[in-house]
């Protein structure tokens, strides 16, 4: 939507310069009339992006609603650039309007970088991670899991031998036992899919206890913090071996249980993997913000210095 | 020592076959009367049986002759009917004193010839305080035998000749009866009335003692104290003043189920104990106010800071909503009839909950498609109803123009066009002789909307000067716990379903307006309102066709049984009849040539389950036939539609589902107004719509980004304005409620922070949050609470429920939605969701 208007203006601006230097033969530099309309534009194309900032920062207020600003940003910070090529005469002139240039044109293709994952890996997610979460919850999910993981437990095997119970535990272990085992799981339903709570009554598989618990042992650091810990289960070809090997340790009733283990480890693994998408969906916003300051102070001293010495 | 309160003393709703009203089984017939601890309450009732609930028991009360049912459906705190597995009602005896309210309390306000104290009607009786005695004579083999028995838990026999202290049939008996009460009381007032509660309002047993003209008790009082207890900031605990009747125990561990409130200690120092023997405020006691509100003694009662906090936080509500009426107190209120039956310490508890309001002529007193919270009781003046042909639904919407453009929102009553909901049932046009008008003598206006959560469905203007009381729901709902009351409730509410909504049934549609009259006159005093609860089904594929059901409210769903699979077949929503396929097969071949093989005379093709709560129109099946008869266009038009029905089911066999709606179903989908969904491919995860929402609303965020997939689009968690929002029902103080015609739920600052209303929503999207307490102080300004913490003052934090409320108490346009940069997130209906993952495979 905001493509055309961001298209008109750059066509206007760019056809009054086109028209004024061929008009005199040369391309206008930036002190000619047609250059320092472009230059204007341009440096207030930038004024108008920074204000992106406030404008997310002040959300509370209703200045317009967020997509209307971001497609304007998106659309206008991309027309400037001719406008500020135009401004320049197609020179970069001395090392303040060339960083400046420079800057700017980092901005810009910082800013298109960010168009461009911001579309491509929010589909690349929403096919591949099933388990995705939020971000900041990752850790607060993993914890949840290995709670799930542990109350299974406890539901199917009982609490391993010489534990410290107290009364709550003992009123909680009743509780697994005589009831269902809430699970949070990723179901895939026709066209569903997605983390929904199911409920299952376990098997009893009190012979598999202490294989079951020892399991649970070594692969909780997976599950609390991911491929940072060293288990049998962080690389995906010896988890599948060590859960075969598993399977073979434990009897028929067990073997439900490992399948929830699979999935939790499964679960995790997809975390791994979407906290290292998450930090390329993100971690360019950083570097378009510095580059966006770098430039408007760039363009304040521009400006300060081509009033000054003009 | 103290105790937890065990599974094993608590009557629990989930084991209803055994002990859901206290009346415990029991076979053993000669044991003596209080011999038998079982279940923790000294009692001793027979278990019933289905068939006695068809069986007759005549017996004399006072000289009265009673005709009762030896047994009664089991119910809820709210009237409810309880059942089993097998979906029958579970059964429990019939006591002397339902049997005495049947015969002597016919309306709001009558005096009941017996008194309690322990027992009230909507808990499970227990027996224990033994104040409710009478003197009941049963013919034995050795001839008449009379004894004193307690009138709560005896159960009825034939002939039995029962007399209470009123008696004025057997003046002996009915002094005997009063000795042993009197002696009662007067125990219990030695042990549990100081001198400053014999006038108390709300002090039961002083005011029995009033009653029975006990001035003073002739017995000591007891040689130690039990203490007091006033860690709560909204509940006083007086254990001396505790006569461990157990009516809070009931009300905190069957009524509300928060299992929180046991018994402690022994002999002269038992009492009630609050989980491990803990403080009451430091227990995990909610502060729902059901112990302090069932309490017949001082021994539970409110914090006088937190009353008039809450009447504060009230007045300033009705000010700032320029709400006109004067609050009516709880001491007024208690004067009328109708409010005898609610205690004085919930209306004290709802210091605001009841309004006078005076209408001059055509002032409109409520209007039709707006949500409300509150009923009417006419007290003077008349009001005229109006039913309008069009009803509106109300939705969300772009604004024109230039705000429209950059995304502007408004909340809109439109027009339902072609879909089935409430509003096309509701339609009806009156012509003048058909006016309704409603006095004083129709009790109550209003009520439709507080019991069933839907939109009102009438407008209500006053002919003249009136006068009504404005309730609030949580009143309402009080009233349903008194027989009476409820059964007043009940039969307004089902008149008033029915009446101006036959002619307007979908199915009359082929009919013109003078047929339609007809039918809908002929089927006045046929069709009957049933209520169906969620998951019930209402009948069977297979099963022999016997009734035609239209959809009143919430929603049905259609199974049938293929092979192995079952699939689901549609969902009906209101408005939608159903069942018409087994009638017409029996009716001859209507379909004119053979449809499928579903269809077998006379028999249903399919299975419908209520999915929510549901009401249904019945039209018993022979009635249905006549219409038919009657109304040929009908009969044709009905047999082309089942005709359809037919041949879709067969075309659509080969695959699994008919309908695509299984998780659709399950995750109650189709009842969601304004669902805030997320598209997966275009949301980049940035959570500006998280932040904008906690921004919005002082820091915490009302939705959480995770929830149900639906092909693309993520159902985020937030409030979904369910058309039937189960948060609604039990708030004690009506601080969550729907009003006027916009969709968003609202929680108000008096919100008590028990968490019913977030435990009652289905779907997370109800979460509590601590905010600093406030309290009135002495100048009548709110202010926060502090208290000294490791030699520094905090807050006091008190939990308080939040949902999304649509932004309403911004603008009313979604935060969420407004500050997406990625034109990411939608609100919708659930109907809309489905159709889009329809579009998008």
């Amino acid at each position: 939507m905001m493509g055309i208007p961001a298209a008109v203006f750059v066509v206007v601006c760019l056809y009054y310069y086109v028209t004024q230097s061929v008009r005199v033969g040369a391309w206008q530099g930036g002190g000619s009339g047609p250059g320092l309309i472009c230059g204007i534009a341009a440096g207030s194309v930038i004024v108008f992006e920074m204000l992106l900032w406030p404008r997310k920062l002040l959300r509370r207020l209703r200045l317009i609603p967020a997509k209307y600003w971001l497609a304007a940003h998106i659309w206008f910070g991309l027309a400037s650039l001719p406008l500020a090529i135009a401004h320049c005469g197609f020179h970069l002139g001395g090392w303040l309007p060339a960083t400046f240039m420079i800057f700017f044109v980092a901005t810009i293709f910082s800013g298109i970088y960010g168009v461009a994952v911001q579309n491509l890996l929010p589909r690349w997610l929403l096919r591949n991670l099933p388990s995705e979460t939020i971000y900041s919850q990752i850790d607060y999910v993993s914890d949840q899991a290995v709670r799930d993981a542990e109350r299974l437990l406890v539901g199917a095997c009982g609490r391993r031998a010489n534990s410290d119970i107290s009364i709550e535990d003992e009123l909680s272990d009743q509780l697994a036992i005589r009831e269902t085992v809430v699970v949070g799981a990723v179901r895939q339903a026709g066209k569903t899919s997605g983390r929904t709570l199911e409920t299952r009554q376990m098997n009893r598989a009190k012979e598999d206890s202490v294989t079951l618990w020892n399991a649970l042992d070594e692969i909780r650091p997976f599950l609390l913090h991911g491929k940072r810990e060293l288990t049998p289960v962080t690389d995906t070809n010896e988890a599948s071996a060590w859960f075969r090997r598993l399977r073979t340790a434990c009897s028929e009733e067990g073997q439900e249980i490992i399948d929830i283990l699979m999935s939790l480890c499964n679960q995790r693994r997809q975390f791994d993997i979407q906290a290292r998408v998450h930090h390329w969906l993100h971690t360019w916003i950083p570097i378009h913000i510095a580059l966006s300051i770098a430039v408007t102070g760039l363009l304040a001293a521009h400006v300060w210095t081509a009033l000054k010495y003009w | 020592m103290s105790n937890v309160p065990s599974s094993s003393s608590e009557p629990s709703s989930s084991k209803v076959d055994f002990n859901v009203d206290g009346l415990v089984a029991s076979q053993r017939e000669d044991e003596g009367l209080f011999a038998r601890d079982i279940d923790g309450q000294l009692i001793r009732v027979e278990k019933a049986t289905a068939t006695e609930l068809e069986e007759n028991v005549t017996l004399t009360i006072d000289g009265r002759e009673v005709t009762v049912k030896k047994a009664q459906p089991t119910r809820d705190s709210q009237g409810n009917i309880l059942r089993g597995e097998d979906g029958l009602p579970i059964p429990r005896p019939t006591t002397i004193y339902d049997a005495a309210s049947e015969a002597f309390v016919r309306k709001p306000g009558d005096p009941h010839p017996i008194a309690t104290l322990c027992h009230k009607e909507h808990l499970p009786p227990v027996g224990v305080c033994r104040v409710c005695v009478v003197e009941a004579t049963e013919m034995t083999r050795r001839g008449p035998r009379s004894r004193l028995v307690p009138s709560c838990v005896q159960r009825v026999t034939n002939d039995m000749v029962v007399s209470t202290l009123r008696s004025e049939a057997d003046p002996a008996a009915a002094a005997r009866v009063k000795t042993a009460s009197q002696t009662v009381i007067e125990l219990l007032m030695a042990d549990h009335l100081p001198e400053n509660q014999t006038d108390a309002p709300g002090n039961e047993l002083a005011a029995i003692a009033k009653s029975m003209g006990v001035a003073q008790s002739r017995f000591s009082p007891p040689p130690i104290s039990r203490g007091q207890d006033d860690s709560s900031k909204m509940i006083l605990v007086d254990h001396d003043q505790c006569i461990l009747c157990g009516r809070c125990q009931r009300g905190c561990n069957w009524v509300k189920e928060n299992k929180v409130i046991g018994r402690g200690e022994k002999g002269y120092a038992t009492r009630i104990s609050f989980d491990l023997d803990d403080p009451m405020g430091q227990s995990s006691c909610v502060s729902c106010g059901e112990c302090a509100v069932s309490c017949p003694t001082g021994a539970l009662q409110f914090q006088p800071s937190f009353i008039d906090t809450q009447l504060k936080r009230v007045r300033d509500d009705m000010i700032a909503g320029k709400k006109d009426g004067d609050i009516v107190g709880a001491d007024e209120l208690i004067k009328y009839p109708l409010f005898s039956g609610i205690p004085y310490k919930f209306l004290q508890f709802n210091g605001a909950a009841v309004v006078r309001r005076v209408l001059a002529k055509d002032d409109v007193l409520c209007r039709e498609g707006e949500y409300g919270s509150t009923a009417f009781i006419i007290l003077k003046g008349e009001f005229e109803i109006f039913l309008s042909s069009t009803r509106g639904a109300v939705r969300n919407k772009s604004v024109g123009g230039l705000r429209g453009l950059f995304g502007g929102l408004k909340t809109v009553v439109e027009k339902v066009g072609g879909k089935a909901r409430l509003a096309d049932v509701g339609a009806a046009s009156l012509s003048e002789d058909q006016r309704i008008l409603r006095n004083e003598e129709d009790v109550i206006l209003g009520e439709m909307t507080c019991l069933n959560r839907y939109p009102r469905s009438a407008t209500v203007v006053s002919t003249g000067e009136a006068e009504v009381l404005e309730i609030k729901r949580n009143v309402l709902h009080m009233l349903q716990r008194n027989a009476v009351s409820r059964d007043i409730l009940d039969r307004v509410y089902r008149e008033r379903s029915l009446r101006g909504q036959l002619s307007g049934l979908p199915i009359f549609n082929p009919l013109d307006d003078a047929s339609k009259d007809k039918a809908a006159e002929f089927l006045k005093d046929k069709a009957d309102l049933i209520t169906v609860d969620p998951g019930q089904i209402i009948f069977r594929q297979g099963e022999n066709a016997d009734n035609y059901y239209v959809n009143r409210l919430g929603f049905v769903k259609v199974t049938q049984a293929y092979g192995r699979n079952e699939r689901v077949l549609n969902y009906l929503g209101p408005g939608n009849g159903f069942g018409e396929i087994g009638l017409l097969s029996s009716m001859g071949n209507q379909f004119g040539s053979p449809v499928g093989t579903d269809s077998v005379a006379g028999v249903r093709t399919a299975t419908c389950t209520a999915l929510d709560h549901v009401e249904l129109i019945r039209i018993r099946g022979e009635d249905f036939r006549e219409l038919l008869e009657t109304f040929p266009d009908l009969r044709n038009a009905l047999a082309t539609k089942a005709k359809e029905i037919l041949s879709r089911d067969e075309e659509a066999r080969g695959r699994l589902q008919a309908v695509e709606a299984d998780e659709y179903l399950d995750q109650g989908l189709y009842l969601a107004q304004s669902l805030l969904v997320l598209d997966l491919e275009r949301c980049t995860r940035c959570d500006e719509c998280t932040k904008a929402c906690a921004d919005t609303h002082d820091g915490v965020t009302r939705l959480v980004r995770d929830g149900l997939r639906f092909d693309k689009f993520l159902v985020a968690s937030s409030c979904r304005s369910c058309m039937d929002p189960y948060c609604l029902v039990g708030c004690p103080v009506d601080a969550i409620h729907r009003n006027g015609d916009s969709l968003e739920i609202e929680i108000e600052d008096y919100c008590i922070g028990c968490g019913l209303c977030a435990e009652n929503c289905p779907y997370g999207n109800i979460n509590m949050h601590g905010f600093p307490k406030q309290e009135v102080n002495e100048s009548g300004k709110l202010v926060t609470v502090y208290e000294e913490l490791d030699g520094g003052k905090l807050p006091v934090v008190q939990q308080r429920a939040t949902t999304c409320d649509l932004c309403r108490s911004v603008d009313g346009k979604p935060s969420c939605v407004y500050a997406c940069p990625h034109e990411a997130a939608f609100r919708m209906t659930g109907e809309q969701l489905l159709e889009m993952t329809k579009r998008t495979n």
